[in-house]
């Protein structure tokens, strides 16, 4: 089965910062891959080389199979691949529902009145429905979150990146942030989450892939990264982990 | 042979006096994310506040820099405190049509009050020149290179060495963040606009002991600048003094050896390649332009 | 469809919505009082002295400018300050068709169209990459340096001389239509550019625009392929204003480099699309229309000190009305408030 995402020895400098060494990873369809890794570790920039907004040193982005590496945005948008930001940018200037249908209208080449009730539709889905004629500034933090959401599933994707969606929220929140995306996941969506919150990860990756400095570190279950000394070593420093280790703590 | 030698040295003293009017304009523009299209302006005013100095006071333009720069010190910082600090959040036509409108203003206050008629400030050394090997070079244009040297010098060492200069990189760089380590934005901003206003000022006065000027300048002097400094890069200061001499010397050659206004053809077209291929600038550094604002 | 995520928003949230409710008549009046209006216009030349006719003749020109650059600047968000490039190309397109090849006026017009809008394509693909203060210069270097070369060919544009168009007796081509002529000209191309950016407004291009103005990476993001949409919009711009640049040409009879492509349109055309509204669709009406008649009025009334009191005009309406006069009023009967000095420090530091 061709794999939904797949990089191959991705790499992007700037200047004299390597932010991404050589990442190879794959995500294969209906999974869901957490990305995590300290600040600094290079998760955006991943996120922005393979949806198109910074083009890559060296290395490749496949989509379904499909070479395009260096594509634009829009290219990589309308071959299904969605993405959140990870500081939220919704279109300031319009209601809330007028941002989704932007999605629906553009990547998923809809007129606007069926972008409008394709919209409609999606707020319903995420929680936003009664928020629809509100304008972004109106909004508190997580339906901002549901926004960005929102307009990248407006799109219709089959693989779906987000960028720290968690971030910020109440743990009732966070819950209810898991359940859109696991529901999001039994429709065959693919997606790769980019997370710092350990709750979220846990519960809803199949498989979590470490990024440390703009390497990857590791790979694996989510248990399996849990108990990697190299990983408690990259978040909590080497001297905790090799105390860890020898005390036997999973 | 000799053609040349004199075109490339008129065109590297007018170049250093290009650069002092473009720095300023380049420090407000990297710093402060506005274009002052009132720039041109400032200098025309310099250039009068140092002729009215001469005619009243026989005050000699090399010291009437002084007060000229001091004038338009106090103008700039009142008009960017006053006037353009209040479209700074604004679409960037704002700032564009604010200055524009402003640039109307003094240039038609300074036709009202002085007449279009072109004026020079008649000192009795400035014309006289030093000839090394046949090249001619004026007194007057001389000194004004070596002020243009020794003005970046000040400056430079103003922004990297002193509190209101670390102040004022800072705001250029995320202004969010200085204003949340205790920088007086509102401050700053005004004070670069003043050193920005001081130093046209300056140049005006060493325009008027040079050449000729008259208010209907302002605007060459404005666009110059423009092209200066995204030559150099904005908020670079030694770009600045760099892409004026190469401004200069151009325009100097130019002028020798290619039919007149097809130089300027040229000069745009070398603008829009530069902001095509390079926006940061021939000599810019990337930082300026990852700048955060909020 | 799954299952739809618990809505934790208060019940009693009530959300601002934007835009009012219009009743029948508001909606007639919508629709009604521009009609008016234009029939009251089209029999203008019956009721105006000639002069007053060239001064809305000149109006109206500024209407398809302002209306051009409202697309690319205004909606798009990428201020141009070079449009006037395309107004004198569409001039210099058609006095060339006229005299040298001896053209008619009526097939020379939509050949400046076609010139603004390949100039457009051509310089927008490069220029449209920038953003901001950097497109704006670039676009004004593009204006300066293209007026640079029509006045270095001066075998076929007359360089700066100036090309005249033979208008009258047995060289002319095209019989002079005199200043009623021009005034329909002006008129009808007005109300097509501002039809142009009605339907722009309501359409998926419309939207297209605004997303790239508010957030272009998101736009992007989004699927939405920012550079074919912007070239396009400059393509619209420029044609447009080419139009307003051929018919202005063959008005003026000899035209001059120096006038044709003069900064002070572009910057013109820029201010009334502001004041009046910058993204809306009367705005740029309103403001062609107000500054063109405080222009000539101080024009006729103080001649030295006309260009003095616009300056200040402009700074003071700029300062006060940052979005326009159209978004302001919107607000201010929305709010059912006026409050120039709050409005001042909208975009304060």
């Amino acid at each position: 089965m061709t794999a939904a995402l797949q990089t191959i020895d991705l790499s992007r400098r700037f200047g004299g910062l390597q932010a991404l060494r050589r990442v190879s990873f794959t995500v294969e369809p209906g999974q869901i891959v957490g990305v995590i890794g300290p600040n600094g570790a290079g998760k955006s920039t991943l996120v922005n080389v393979i949806t198109g907004h910074l083009k890559p040193t060296s290395g490749q982005v496949h989509v379904d199979g499909r070479d395009v590496t260096g594509a634009r945005p829009w290219v990589i948008a309308e071959m299904g691949v969605a993405r959140t930001f990870q500081v939220v940018k919704p279109f300031r200037d319009m209601t809330v529902r007028e941002n989704v249908a932007v999605g629906a209208m553009f990547g998923a080449a809809s007129s606007v009145a069926v972008a409008m009730q394709r919209a409609d539709e999606i707020l319903e889905r995420v929680g936003l429905a009664k928020r629809a004629g509100f304008q972004p500034r109106e909004l508190p933090v997580a339906d901002l979150r549901r926004l960005e959401l929102a307009r990248a599933l407006a799109l219709n994707p089959r693989v779906l990146l987000i960028d720290e969606v968690m971030a910020g929220l109440r743990p009732a929140e966070v819950e209810a942030a898991v359940q859109l995306v696991l529901s999001l996941k039994e429709e065959g969506v693919t997606i790769v989450a980019v997370e710092h919150v350990m709750k979220a990860i846990m519960a809803m990756c199949d498989r979590v892939c470490v990024l440390h400095e703009g390497a990857v570190l590791s790979e694996g279950s989510p248990d399996e990264i849990a108990s990697d000394e190299r990983v408690i070593g990259a978040y909590l420093g080497e001297r905790y982990a090799r105390r860890t280790a020898e005390r036997g703590d999973a | 042979m000799q053609r040349f030698l004199q075109a490339t040295a008129y065109g590297l003293l007018q170049g250093g006096l290009f650069a002092i009017v473009a720095v300023g304009f380049s420090l407000v523009w990297g710093v402060t994310n506005i274009v002052n299209l009132a720039h041109g302006a400032l200098v025309i005013i310099g250039a009068y506040v140092a002729w009215q100095l001469h005619s009243a006071l026989g005050l000699d333009p090399t010291l009437g820099m002084l007060p000229a720069a001091a004038i338009l010190f106090a103008s700039g910082y009142v008009i960017q405190r006053g006037l353009v600090n209040r479209v700074v959040n604004a679409p960037i036509w704002m700032t564009l049509l604010v200055t524009f409108g402003l640039e109307l203003l003094l240039v038609n206050l300074l036709l009202v009050g002085y007449t279009g008629n072109y004026r020079r400030i008649r000192t009795g050394w400035a014309s006289r020149a030093l000839d090394i090997g046949g090249v001619r070079l004026p007194y007057g244009r001389l000194a004004g290179f070596g002020f243009a040297i020794l003005l970046t010098v000040l400056l430079v060492l103003f922004i990297t060495r002193t509190r209101t200069g670390l102040a004022i990189r800072a705001a250029g760089m995320d202004r969010g963040m200085a204003r949340s380590m205790g920088v007086n934005i509102r401050h700053v901003y005004a004070v670069t606009f003043g050193i920005a206003a001081a130093l046209a000022g300056a140049a005006g006065s060493i325009v008027g002991m040079t050449s000729t000027f008259s208010p209907a300048d302002a605007g060459h002097f404005t666009l110059q600048s423009f092209v200066i400094a995204v030559l150099g890069g904005l908020g670079n200061m030694w770009g600045a003094l760099a892409g004026g001499l190469l401004v200069g010397v151009v325009e100097s050659l130019g002028a020798q050896y290619v039919s007149g206004t097809l130089i300027n053809a040229f000069a745009f077209g070398l603008l829009v390649l530069v902001l095509a291929i390079r926006p940061s600038g021939l000599l810019g550094r990337p930082f300026y332009e990852a700048r955060v604002e909020t | 469809m799954g299952q739809a995520v618990e809505d934790t928003t208060a019940e009693t949230a009530v959300p601002r919505a934007r835009g009012s409710r219009t009743g029948p008549v508001v909606a007639a009046a919508r629709i009604g009082i521009p009609l008016a209006f234009l029939a009251f216009l089209a029999a203008a030349p019956l009721m105006f002295v000639d002069s007053f006719l060239r001064t809305l003749s000149t109006v109206f020109m500024y209407v398809i400018l302002a209306q051009a650059w409202n697309i690319i600047g205004g909606y798009a968000g990428y201020a141009s300050f070079g449009n006037v490039v395309f107004f004198g190309l569409g001039g210099y397109t058609v006095a060339v068709l006229m005299t040298e090849l001896r053209w008619p006026f009526w097939p020379a017009l939509p050949v400046a169209a076609v010139v603004g809008a390949v100039y457009a394509a051509v310089i927008g693909l490069p220029v449209l990459r920038l953003r901001g203060h950097y497109f704006a210069v670039a676009t004004l270097g593009v204006a300066e340096g293209t007026r640079e070369i029509i006045i270095n060919l001066p075998k076929l544009t007359g360089g700066g001389s100036g090309e005249t168009i033979p208008a009258v007796g047995s060289l002319a081509t095209t019989s002079y239509p005199g200043n009623a002529g021009f005034f329909y000209m002006f008129l009808a191309l007005a109300v097509i550019a501002t039809a142009v950016v009605w339907r722009v407004s309501r359409s998926r291009f419309g939207y297209a625009l605004r997303s790239i103005h508010q957030d272009e990476e998101a736009a992007a993001a989004a699927g939405l392929n920012t550079t074919r949409t912007k070239v396009r919009a400059f393509m619209v711009s420029g044609a447009l204003t080419a139009l307003a640049g051929g018919i202005y040409a063959f008005q003026q009879v000899t035209i001059y480099p120096d006038r044709l492509f003069s900064v002070e349109i572009t910057v013109l055309m820029v201010v009334m699309a502001v004041i009046g509204g910058a993204g809306t669709v009367i705005g740029p009406v309103i403001g062609a229309i107000g500054l063109e008649f405080l222009s000539e009025y101080l024009r006729q009334n103080v001649l030295e000190y006309h260009t003095l009191i616009f300056g200040a005009i402009i700074v003071a309406v700029i300062l006060f009305l940052p979005q326009g006069i159209v978004s302001f009023s919107r607000d201010a009967w929305r709010r059912r408030r006026i409050s120039l000095l709050e409005n001042a420090r909208r975009y304060s530091l």
